[in-house]
């Protein structure tokens, strides 16, 4: 992942989206609130109902894609 | 292969799964290689894993259950592929330490697509879909039931892990300290 600080106009030609138009231009706790409510489906599928664990589940794996979107846009470094 | 063989089956990639995440939790605590961004989602792409087995223990095992657990496997390829490509530059010494001369994404990668070949081969046994005349809801005894406690265990454990590294910020690219710790120590 890119790190950040990088120039605005950079950022804009590496991704073509303007990030700091959008609300997920840092995301905080982004992996930590992924975690929690991937820990909370598993409690739904357990406990609850099937119904509502799928979808839970539908949320998650789609938070989980648009969190790997939203870093793949990002400036690659090619090493650390 | 009986609906009772294949929860038998989904208990035991449940306790491969919590395996896995021990393990990552062993480098991270005991190598103090703290996991960056992109191996913390690689590690919640091995946890969405376990709800397909989680709800196939529950309610019985249907493809639909299956179906979850290989969209979280072709994610969590993708997302480790990604990882390997940003290394894969000649003289590139990739991200962390390497176990048995692969680096843990290069691990995560080759996890993940055994994954998305087990869960077909296990598609192929259509008699597990049958309702053998086990009583409903099933639950798959004291083994399932640890090997569930344990994923759900080791998941509430990585949410304190990453709250702890990357604070209530965007998680740094090239983590060495805790967040939260370093002020304190």
């Amino acid at each position: 992942l890119a790190s950040s600080g990088k120039p605005h106009a950079h950022r804009i030609a590496e991704s073509g989206i303007d990030w700091d138009r959008t609300c997920c231009r840092e995301l905080t706790m982004e992996f930590t609130v992924l975690f929690l409510a991937i820990a909370i489906v598993m409690l739904v599928a357990w406990r609850g109902s099937r119904t509502l664990a799928m979808g839970l589940f539908a949320g998650v794996w789609i938070a989980c894609v648009a969190t790997y979107l939203h870093h793949a846009t990002d400036v690659l470094k090619l090493s650390f | 292969m009986t609906q009772t063989r294949a929860i038998i089956l989904n208990a035991l990639s449940l306790y491969a799964l919590a395996g896995l995440l021990a393990a990552a939790f062993a480098a991270q605590l005991l190598l103090g290689e703290l996991p960056c961004p992109l191996c913390l989602l690689q590690r919640i792409m091995f946890a969405t894993l376990a709800v397909g087995p989680i709800l196939n223990i529950r309610f019985g095992p249907r493809p639909s259950h299956y179906a979850l657990s290989l969209l979280s496997a072709v994610a969590g390829a993708v997302v480790s592929s990604r990882q390997v490509l940003l290394h894969i530059m000649p003289g590139d010494l990739g991200y962390g330490s390497a176990l048995l001369g692969y680096h843990y994404y290069s691990w995560a990668l080759i996890g993940f697509i055994a994954a998305i070949v087990l869960l077909a081969a296990i598609l192929l046994f259509d008699r597990q879909f049958e309702d053998d005349g086990a009583a409903q809801p099933v639950a798959g005894g004291g083994f399932a039931y640890v090997a569930v406690w344990l994923v759900i265990g080791l998941t509430a454990m990585n949410v304190v892990s990453s709250f702890l590294e990357c604070g209530p910020r965007a998680c740094a690219d090239n983590p060495v300290v805790y967040e939260l710790l370093k002020h304190g120590s």
